[in-house]
């Protein structure tokens, strides 16, 4: 069975993890996700995005405070952001070019998946002022925070849901073969 | 109801924090986030009202917050589950504001 492939288990096993234990994510693993980020694919190959690191509590908690989709307490994010300088240097115009969020896109599941892969809980995370992350982590005005990946250790969640919701939708009905039937 | 402090100027700038930066997002995020920004609020108010020791209403407070901490997320994956817990939510907070005397028609009376 396909299904029974590692890499096929790692992202139908994931989870958006929305609750952590105070246990810190060592800096180890946060270097394997950040090589993971590493390997994501960059449209033309131009590299523009960076990747700021944060596992203080503390600060941590103040990006909490701005960041209204972090549901949680994370021990550790990376935020993705858009270099603008380099965007220059490469010639992307990023007021059209959405490839650029894209790659972040890529990344983003990258760093997701190597976190499951090593035991550790993981949410995307795009609900959050970008003004108030930029002065909190006194980014320079070249980086744009585009996207957080919140990381920690997984409390067990239940869920509590009404009957009958389901959480996947059939292929069939997010899928198409083939071109579209003419229209008549 | 207790006179008892609720809030601290932190926790305050806090919930101000919050509030302003889901004002900022709210401008385009999908419609539905802004009624989730809102619930999502009323539980961090509840938070605070806890950490504070709110004495024998606590159990009120905790199971404001336990309901609205469960079924907000619901946003993600039943929508109509959602809209429903919301159309409930206000029924059951102006129960207690009945119960604590202070709701409106009895401040009237």
């Amino acid at each position: 069975m396909t299904d029974d492939r590692p890499v096929f288990q790692t992202m139908k096993t994931w989870r958006a993890v929305r609750a952590f234990t105070e246990e810190a994510v060592w800096r180890d693993d946060l270097q394997h996700l950040l090589r993971a980020a590493r390997w994501a694919p960059s449209a033309g190959n131009r590299r523009i995005h960076k990747f700021v690191v944060v596992d203080e509590r503390e600060l941590i908690e103040k990006i909490r405070d701005v960041a209204p989709g972090m549901l949680g307490h994370p021990t550790a994010i990376i935020v993705i952001c858009t270099d603008k300088d380099k965007a220059i240097v490469e010639g992307v115009k990023l007021a059209l070019d959405t490839t650029t969020w894209i790659d972040v896109g890529a990344a983003a599941q990258n760093i997701i998946l190597a976190a499951h892969e090593l035991g550790l809980g993981a949410c995307p995370l795009t609900s959050f002022s970008r003004a108030g992350v930029r002065a909190l982590l006194r980014m320079p005005g070249r980086l744009e925070p585009e996207y957080i990946v919140q990381l920690g250790h997984r409390v067990p969640e239940t869920r509590v849901m009404r009957a009958g919701v389901s959480l996947r939708l059939p292929i069939e009905e997010i899928s198409f073969w083939g071109a579209f039937p003419e229209e008549t | 109801m207790s006179e008892h402090i609720a809030l601290t100027e932190a926790d305050a700038l806090e919930l101000l924090a919050y509030l302003t930066a889901s004002a900022d997002i709210s401008l385009f995020e999908p419609e539905l986030y802004g009624p989730f920004r809102l619930i999502d609020a009323a539980s961090h108010v509840a938070g605070y009202v806890l950490s504070h020791d709110p004495g024998d209403r606590r159990a009120f407070w905790e199971a404001l917050k336990t309901e609205i901490d469960q079924k907000k997320v619901w946003l993600m994956w039943d929508r109509p589950g959602f809209r429903q817990f919301l159309a409930e939510m206000p029924g059951k907070v102006a129960g207690e504001l009945a119960r604590a005397g202070q709701a409106p028609a009895a401040e009237a009376a």
